[in-house]
């Protein structure tokens, strides 16, 4: 996997979203927001955070921006799905989720059993991706 | 949305999210599957999104070149996060190549309708020399810029008709659900890897030749104007603006 430097990070949302700056000018944000966080804040970001990170004003604003940062030209974050029921955490594939979608039937990662209503139990949040392990530490 | 969900600092679920915006759960799942069929499902709604964008204003388009097409098109991929790029090199320079984080590739190429054979060219550069057939890309596309007086549908049948009687080895083809009349699918095994190559013919509907009053204005002023967009005449526009009352 190729390490994403800040400069290529910034450089890409430059060259890649110049027709939709508003989006553009959000991904900065959240790319100086990452820089300053430390270790441990890095592996648990919610989309709250993002949000508040962004300066956007809601979620749908926050769709392009999400989708740009965790793409494949500027991989800054993954998207981590966990299926928490009780004491139970087990993080999901998002293929898995997609085979969930299509046959309508989420199986438990323990039992195997089909989970009804099994959305209201699958958490979602983002990591920095690994590829962008060195961003950090001093802004942009 | 209600302002206390925001502050509170708890993951969302799958279920809230999808109930407070539609569109960001649509977004997270698109980036980084290792599902060749769910990159492609994704894809082909991102090009139908902008698809419909260039269709919707094909009057301003309708002097763009093939190329500026598809650059368009390549440009809205790349801010839907893909690595998309025009003219990458595969063995010759294919129109369009898309790329998410796990490597899966779609190769499109992209034709301005004149003729079929000039389709049937672009069908087998697609299939022959860019693509490999691979499990990471057993996918591609052929966008057909459609600006010719027959309609876009019967240049979609026909060129289904003509590509059904060539001698594709084990050729199959399908409807296309999300453009009826305007897409299609074709299956045949690929030469290189042996594998089935699935190719989504889409016809993009660029042809623009309105006869309202309207555009005898718009007709004059482009008659008048020496290399000027008639759209950029003030009086035009107004006369434009005016034409619809």
């Amino acid at each position: 996997m190729n390490a994403l430097t800040i400069n290529d990070a910034t450089s890409r949302i430059k060259d890649d979203l110049s027709q939709t700056p508003n989006v553009a000018d959000a991904c900065y944000r959240v790319l100086d927001w990452v820089c300053t966080q430390p270790e441990g804040a890095r592996s648990h970001v919610s989309l709250q955070r993002l949000l508040k990170a962004s300066a956007v004003d809601d979620l749908s604003e926050l769709a392009p921006v999400i989708r740009y940062l965790t793409g494949a030209r500027v991989p800054l974050f993954n998207v981590v799905y966990e299926f928490v029921e009780g004491d139970d955490v087990e993080r999901v594939d998002s293929d898995a989720l997609y085979e969930a979608k299509h046959t309508g039937e989420f199986c438990h990662p323990l039992t195997g059993e089909v989970v009804p209503d099994y959305e209201s139990k699958i958490v979602v949040y983002f990591a920095v991706s690994d590829a962008a392990r060195s961003i950090g530490g001093a802004g942009r | 949305m209600s302002q206390s969900v925001l502050d509170e600092d708890v993951p969302f679920t799958l279920k809230q999210l999808r109930a407070l915006s539609p569109g960001l759960a649509s977004a997270l799942d698109r980036g980084f599957t290792k599902s060749y069929d769910f990159f492609v499902e994704k894809l082909y709604q991102d090009i139908d999104e902008v698809t419909a964008v260039i269709e919707r204003g094909r009057d301003v388009r309708r002097d763009d070149s093939e190329d500026r097409t598809t650059e368009e098109i390549v440009s809205f991929l790349i801010g839907r996060g893909y690595a998309a790029t025009a003219n990458s090199h595969q063995s010759g320079h294919c129109d369009i190549t898309v790329e998410n984080r796990a490597g899966l590739v779609w190769l499109g190429e992209a034709k301005k309708h004149s003729d079929y054979d000039y389709l049937w060219k672009g069908f087998n550069q697609l299939t022959t020399r860019y693509s490999t057939g691979a499990p990471s890309s057993t996918s591609g596309g052929m966008l057909i810029y459609i600006r010719t007086q027959k309609p876009a549908s019967d240049v979609i049948a026909e060129w289904r008709q003509r590509l059904g009687v060539q001698a594709l080895a084990d050729y199959v083809e399908s409807d296309c659900s999300e453009r009826p009349g305007l897409s299609f699918y074709s299956h045949h095994k690929h030469g290189v890897s042996g594998l089935t190559y699935s190719v989504r013919h889409m016809g993009i509907m660029m042809a623009f030749a309105p006869k309202d009053d309207g555009a005898k204005l718009q007709k004059k002023a482009d008659d008048n104007a020496t290399g000027t967009p008639a759209s950029a005449t003030p009086a035009v526009v107004d006369a434009l603006a005016k034409s619809g009352d």
